[in-house]
């Protein structure tokens, strides 16, 4: 075989590792030598073809495997205690959960939250209102209707109660 | 959503075994691939592949780099397929008849196809230290780097033996596509 450097600098090619510079000079010693341009031809005629290959995967893979990993699981669970007490104590500690039960147990401890929260904030209504605040300001101006929550009592002190409409406005 | 491989490496690491899973389904078809074209037996490249992800499973905690776990699933793959070459005293260079008996089961297990049974009779005629190179880098696309890390070569011998791989390739298609064309 002849030219071998340029054979290698055509290995080099299909592998996208060689530089522009030698792409040029390459081509031109393709365009002038047929054992060359054969090399390059059947290597990339080969590469056609092994591309078109389908091969199927056997699925009695996934089968053992599984079956397998199931022995190993309890193997190494039986195993833990004696040779890594540290780890086994962590793992006892980890809880794992399904994406969809990990959002509605978060949903459920915010509903819950809002719930005690409603519980509590009625409980502290009345040491809510200044100690020495005057009481004609200190009226009921709003009741806010929260889901969830008990109606909850909103006083202002820029609260005016005008003599014409007898209308309370909040400033 | 697809969680990236680092993320499923580190959980897989830690004992998940959903990560494993997952990464399983990611890697087995490329993994079989590898076995397949290695050791040219549907069967050994079935066992190939099975064992080398069960020794990833068990092994899990000897992942030091989450970022070269593929040349490391890789690495463990090879060292499957040249333990079984070398216990069926297959490692060195094939003789004739036994190539010939080689190709043949391959031909007939994996596929009839004319051109495809030409192209995996030419690899399974490489030495087992070629084929492994131009297998990595024509049906994985590994870099030379990656490549030089599975096998533990510099990456100019992985240059050089994909050299010494297309040329006898070469010599073995050539008078078959000669006569095609």
């Amino acid at each position: 075989m002849c030219c071998s450097d340029k054979q290698e600098q055509i290995t080099s090619f299909i592998d996208g590792e060689l530089s522009t510079r030698d792409q040029i000079e390459l081509f031109k010693h393709l365009a002038a030598c047929p054992d060359c341009h054969s090399f390059i031809d059947v290597m990339m005629r080969w590469r056609d073809i092994q591309k078109r290959e389908q091969i199927n995967y056997p699925v009695e893979i996934d089968e053992t495997l599984l079956s397998r990993l199931g022995s190993l699981r309890r193997t190494s669970i039986s195993e833990s205690p004696r040779t890594s007490p540290v780890r086994s104590t962590l793992l006892k500690h980890r809880v794992s959960l399904p994406v969809p039960l990990a959002i509605g147990a978060a949903a459920a401890a915010i509903i819950i939250g809002f719930l005690l929260n409603g519980i509590f904030y009625r409980e502290a209504g009345p040491s809510a209102v200044p100690v020495n605040f005057p009481q004609q300001y200190a009226q009921p101006t709003a009741v806010i209707f929260y889901y969830g929550m008990p109606p909850v009592e909103v006083t202002s002190t820029a609260m005016i109660q005008t003599k014409s409409d007898n209308k309370q406005r909040i400033y | 959503m697809i969680i990236e491989d680092v993320e499923l490496i580190k959980a897989f690491r830690d004992g998940n075994d959903i990560a494993f899973i997952t990464l399983y389904n990611r890697y087995k078809h490329a993994i079989h691939k590898f076995c397949l074209k290695m050791l040219a037996d549907y069967d050994a490249a079935k066992d190939a592949a099975q064992c080398t992800f069960l020794k990833i499973y068990e092994k899990r905690e000897q992942l030091e780099q989450t970022a070269r776990f593929r040349q490391w699933l890789f690495a463990i793959a090879r060292n499957e397929c040249i333990s079984y070459l070398r216990k069926n005293k297959i490692f060195s260079s094939l003789p004739d008849d036994m190539a010939e008996t080689n190709t043949d089961s391959l031909i007939s297990s994996v596929e009839r196809d004319g051109e495809i049974a030409l192209v995996n009779h030419a690899i399974i005629q490489l030495d087992p230290e070629l084929r492994e190179v131009i297998v990595l880098r024509e049906y994985q696309s590994l870099s030379y780097r990656e490549i030089g890390d599975i096998v533990g070569i510099p990456e100019k011998t992985v240059k050089s033996r994909l050299f010494r791989a297309r040329q006898m390739i070469y010599e073995i298609l050539k008078p078959h596509f000669s006569e095609r064309s």
